[in-house]
């Protein structure tokens, strides 16, 4: 079989649409390969999806809207929630920059060292990683 | 933000800046009725494309919330149809990758009780499943759908050029598969 069109496709793509066969076109479909697949396609499938919409059960206009409205806001709450721990992620690390400089330049009129203890850095980390936890647990992607 | 803004009315005519900047998303009237007008179309497809009822009833509500979600404007009709379809085919390939990896499932069994008491249409359903995925694909959209060749095209992602050749073989398999 040659992989062209015949030039009456279109006709019997109209006459499965139209659910007629002339005699004429009915002759050339017998003598036609790919004329007589296109008519058992076109027809089987035609009559599946006429078949199918009937017996589709799909849920009400109405909860979908309410369904698509609903999802996005949550996604929307989502991103707001991840814009803000980034921002506060930013804000912490510069205020941790701004306090090392500043401990830096400034003569140690007491002795702080003592004070960067475990417990400190505990705190540390639990500030800069609570928002990154945060991040990933409402981030879905 | 402002800036911007007057960057964009002065590039793009008059109506295309707020589009482009925000895009506006359908009002509940408009989207309910293009609903109404195409769901049972989209869960066709997708029963179709996947094999399976329950599952065609989940990617068809995701479907509706994707497109509501890319809130684009549309030309017509059938563009914002096309998106529709172009979205649900996404899902269905999506899903379908993730489940079998490129190897085609038998048909589900409440499928086979969905068509037992039409022999055509269970022929069909395992016909259909034994073709590659773009071929269900593009077969569905040409003669369920009536879509034109661009349109497939536009739908499934592949060229408009490839699409006639793509659809002969296509129907071809289909017809040997519905005669077997």
């Amino acid at each position: 079989m040659l992989n062209r069109e015949c030039s009456r496709e279109d006709d019997v793509l109209r006459a499965v649409a139209s659910a007629y066969i002339d005699d004429d076109l009915r002759g050339h479909i017998a003598s036609c390969a790919g004329c007589a697949d296109l008519l058992a396609v076109a027809t089987s499938v035609t009559d599946d999806r006429r078949m199918l919409m009937r017996e589709a059960t799909i849920p009400s206009s109405g909860l979908v809207w309410s369904r698509a409205n609903m999802q996005a806001r949550q996604q929307a709450r989502r991103l707001v929630i991840r814009t803000a721990t980034l921002v506060q992620i930013a804000l912490i690390a510069a205020a941790i920059i701004v306090a090392i400089v500043v401990l830096g330049a400034t003569p140690p009129r007491i002795d702080y060292r003592p004070l960067l203890t475990i417990p400190v850095f505990a705190f540390l980390a639990w500030l800069i990683l609570a928002p990154v936890a945060v991040y990933f647990t409402v981030t879905e992607d | 933000m402002a800036i911007t803004a007057l960057m964009l009315e002065t590039i793009l005519p008059a109506g295309q800046s707020k589009a482009k900047a925000a895009p506006a998303r359908m009002d509940e009237e408009s989207f309910r009725a293009f609903y109404e007008r195409t769901a049972r179309q989209v869960w066709a497809y997708l029963v179709r494309l996947t094999g399976e009822s329950q599952l065609a009833d989940d990617l068809l509500q995701e479907a509706f919330f994707r497109f509501y979600r890319a809130g684009t404007h549309y030309e017509s009709e059938s563009h914002r149809r096309n998106s529709l379809f172009r979205i649900a085919t996404n899902l269905a390939r999506d899903h379908g990758r993730r489940r079998r990896r490129g190897v085609d499932v038998p048909l589900p069994d409440n499928m086979e009780s969905l068509d037992a008491r039409h022999d055509q249409r269970t022929d069909l359903a395992r016909a259909l499943s034994q073709l590659k995925p773009l071929d269900r694909e593009i077969l569905w959209l040409a003669y369920a759908q009536g879509s034109s060749h661009i349109e497939i095209a536009e739908i499934v992602g592949v060229s408009s050029k490839s699409i006639k050749s793509l659809l002969f073989r296509a129907r071809r398999k289909l017809a040997e598969l519905l005669r077997a």
